[in-house]
Order: C-alpha cells, then structure tokens, then sequence
C-alpha cells in the first residue's frame, strides 16, 4: 500500500501541512478505516444487547448471517455501546500545550486538535452522539452531544476556533461533563497533564465512578522528555511564570527519570481507577493512536 | 618547617583567586527558555540541588587547590626536619681559620675543637647532592666527601699559617660559582 495516500500514518507534521483540522481528521480516519479488514468500530461498541429486525438502511456488517441461516430472518446486532453511548471529547487548549520543542512538529495543542477532531469523528461515523468541551483553567468552549450529521461540522469548527488560554484547571471541564453525559458514556481526555494531578485524578475517578468510561491521551512533545539547549538557562513556566536555573548537561539523566516516573505515576494511577492512560508524544502519526486506542477498548470490553 | 626558595614566585598565589573570581563575573543571567514542563525540571532540581551545591563547591576548591599547588611548585618549597631535613642542592664551602690563635683554650677547649666541632654540625646536613669543599688556614680549598672531611676535622691541629680571611672568602665565591 501506498503510504503517502494514508495520513493516518504519516508524519503528524505532514498531515497537517494537508488542511484544517477536520480535512486532516477525516483523511485520518478514512485511513485508518482502509487499512483494517473489520471495523475498528466494533472495538468502541461495547456489549452485545439484543437483536433488532433490519431495516433498510442499517449496515450490512451488523446482519447476524448465522440468525439468516437457522431461521431465514433478518435481524442485526446492537451494542450497547452502539444503543446510548455518548462520548465527550475533552480537549486541555491551556497556554502550555501551546509549545513545540522542534523544528517540523506541530505544537501539543495543534497535535491534540486533530486528534480529538479524528477520534470525534471515529465516533460519530458509528452515530455515538459525541461533544466536546475545552477548557484552560475554565470551561472555554461546549459542544452538547449530538449524533446528527451536521455535528461534525459544528464540532469540527469548534475543535478549530479553540486557541490557547492562560492557565490549567480540569476539575471544572471534567464536572462540567458529569452535567452534559447523564447516561453511561465515554469520556475522552487529551492534556498535556501539567496541572494539579489530585484534583485532576479526583474529577477523572468520579467520572469513573458515574460510569463513564474514561480514556486520558497525555500529550508530550519529544522535547519534554529529555533537558537539552544552552549549557545554562532559566526555564520559564508558560503559565504560572516561575522558572527554574539549571544546567540541563548536569540535571539531564535525573530530569528523564523524573519524567518518566511521573508518566509511571499517571499510568498507574489511571490502571487503578479503572481509567484507560495513553502516553502520546507529538511526533507519532494519528493512527497508531487511534487504533491503540481502540484495541484498548475492545480488551477492556 | 616549609620555605621557599623563590619567595617572590608566592605573589603568583592571586592566581588560585582565579576559579572564584571568573565565577563571580561570569555571573550573568542565564537566558530565559520557555519550557512547559517546568514542573518536572523544578522536582528534580529539589532532589538534586544538595548534590549538584556539593559538587560545585568541590569543583571550585579543586580548580583553586590546583593553581595554587602550581604556583606553590614554582615557588620551589623545602621542608626542613630538624637537621637531617632536605634541602635544594647546595654548594658549601667551609672555611675553618685553625691559625695559630685557634689553639687559645677558652673555658677548658681549644677554639679548634670547637671550630671542629661545629664544622660536623654543619656536614651532618650535608647530603649526597651537595658539593663540599674544606679551606683551611692556608686558603686552598679542597673538593671532599662529607667523609672525608669528618676524618680530616678529627685530625684537626692549629696550623702555624695566618688565614687571610678575604682572600680566603674570595676564593670560595670563586669555586662555588
């Protein structure tokens, strides 16, 4: 296959050098979608319900054949996912995603833009009413959750006019969704996670605990993984402004570990509340992501 | 007790002050790097800080210790223990004036012995590297082991000749130099 015609698996940078943020998000999942024999779908509907009578219309996939042989009948499979699943995409637009640490990357807020707007579209190809909140250290922008064809368009253009803010609170985005999903749905978490982790974990694990399923996407740059540059300077934190004096040659190998432990520390932390955590640096393309995350979500059925 | 043979060379020791004032003036502010991930860098700057204080510290006493053994070195020290201590390699000339008036006996000894005695004073110092010569009052001097020149002061008599006490200074200048 040819791999310049998959954006789902090209360099994020490229893709995005294609459109906006919905014709990249579209070209990624078609992508995506071409490039498995079943449905990834399948993975994002959660449990078998019950049978329904087809009708016209409804797809194919979901024809239970083996009900057709035995009984010369024409009944297709629902999920539960597929009855009442109601996702929110909740999207961190605070000023510290608003950074790239290379040359030829798109920034932490860019990178997550599209994703959401890909896993948003995911999502709505299966009619799963999907909404999107974004927040900095308040909610900045709602879209309720709707499964209607002109959502994506509205979501899409929301994703888009989202630019950066000042600092990060995600407790209020996080209750702020506990109001928009009142059934069981699915909640979908893109920050850069530099922000308060107790109170964060707290909302995440009441959205948990309400029943939502939860998947957090921490969003780093490459750069954010290792201490490189000048061999002196002060690093100056976006968002509170405090900054910090160091050698990067002599803090360098403590400095990975601390990040890596904290990456650790949120894996952990997520396993053990039952919430689904995926390390994301800015660099992988679009689809792996996506596909991971749905293998995820069909293991944890 | 330590000295120095090149004295002045110690003026040289402003240059351990080195290491501490390059830092004091290359205490410029740093440039600022916009880094979101300050939080991570501030965590393990607080585990690490003790550590990296320490090493700093080390680093500039080590710098400064190692200019100032430098400057040290060219100041050439010696250490001298007691008498048998060391000393740069010298050239001695003794000069013993066992004229007629050194067998005058001053409080029950001859000035001979004494002047004897203190001339094995004195070749106790003397060591290997060293060069000896032993004038005595007739002004010639003579190139000799330390030995040698302990058995000589054994054997040593008043001698009817007048030293000439310049001349014989002059002509050891002139075999010392």
């Amino acid at each position: 296959m040819n791999t310049a015609r998959r954006p789902d698996l090209l360099d994020p940078y490229e893709v995005a050098q294609l459109g906006g943020v919905e014709l990249v998000a579209e070209g990624v999942v078609e992508g995506v979608l071409a490039g498995l024999h079943r449905s990834p779908f399948r993975g994002f509907s959660v449990e078998f319900a019950e049978h329904r009578p087809y009708q016209p219309g409804d797809e194919l996939r979901y024809l239970d054949w083996k009900m057709l042989a035995r009984s010369d009948r024409l009944v297709v499979k629902q999920y539960e996912g597929e009855t009442n699943l109601r996702a929110m995409i909740v999207l961190d637009a605070s000023r510290s995603m608003d950074w790239v640490g290379g040359e030829r990357r798109l920034t932490k807020l860019e990178y997550a833009k599209r994703l959401g707007a890909a896993l948003a579209l995911v999502l709505l190809r299966q009619r799963d009413a999907t909404g999107f909140v974004g927040f900095d250290e308040r909610v900045r922008s709602v879209v309720p959750a709707r499964s209607r064809r002109r959502q994506w368009w509205t979501l899409a253009a929301a994703v888009a006019a989202l630019a950066p803010g000042g600092g990060t609170a995600a407790e209020p985005a996080l209750y702020r969704v506990t109001d928009l999903l009142r059934r069981r749905g699915l909640v979908l978490f893109i920050s850069d996670l530099l922000l308060d982790p107790k109170l964060a974990l707290l909302a995440l694990r009441y959205l948990r605990h309400r029943g939502h399923q939860v998947i957090v996407f921490h969003i780093m740059d490459p750069a954010e993984l290792t201490l490189e540059g000048q061999p002196e300077a002060r690093f100056e934190d976006p968002e509170s402004g405090a900054g910090v004096v160091a050698r990067p040659r002599e803090l360098r190998a403590a400095y990975t570990e601390t990040v890596r432990r904290s990456i650790r520390e949120w894996r952990a932390a997520c396993r053990s509340g039952g919430i689904a955590y995926h390390h994301v640096l800015t660099d992988t393309p679009f689809g792996f992501v996506l596909r991971q995350a749905a293998t995820r979500r069909t293991r944890r059925g | 007790m330590i000295a120095f043979l090149q004295p002045l060379a110690l003026l040289g020791l402003a240059v351990a002050a080195l290491p501490t004032v390059l830092h004091l003036l290359t205490r410029r502010v740093p440039p600022t790097v916009t880094f979101p991930a300050v939080r991570y860098l501030a965590e393990t700057e607080r585990q690490q800080s003790r550590r990296l204080k320490l090493r700093h510290l080390l680093l500039l006493l080590l710098r400064t210790a190692l200019l100032a053994s430098v400057v040290l070195a060219a100041a050439r020290p010696v250490v001298r223990v007691g008498l048998g201590g060391a000393h740069a390699p010298t050239a001695l000339v003794l000069v013993l004036d066992n004229s007629v008036s050194s067998g005058a006996v001053v409080e029950g000894r001859r000035v001979v012995d004494l002047l004897a005695a203190r001339a094995r004073a004195i070749l106790q110092r003397v060591d290997e590297g060293d060069r000896l010569w032993l004038m005595q009052a007739d002004g010639l001097p003579r190139a000799l082991t330390p030995a040698e020149a302990i058995a000589l002061l054994d054997g040593l008599e008043p001698s009817p000749r007048r030293l000439d006490l310049g001349r014989a200074v002059r002509a050891a200048a002139g075999v010392v130099a």
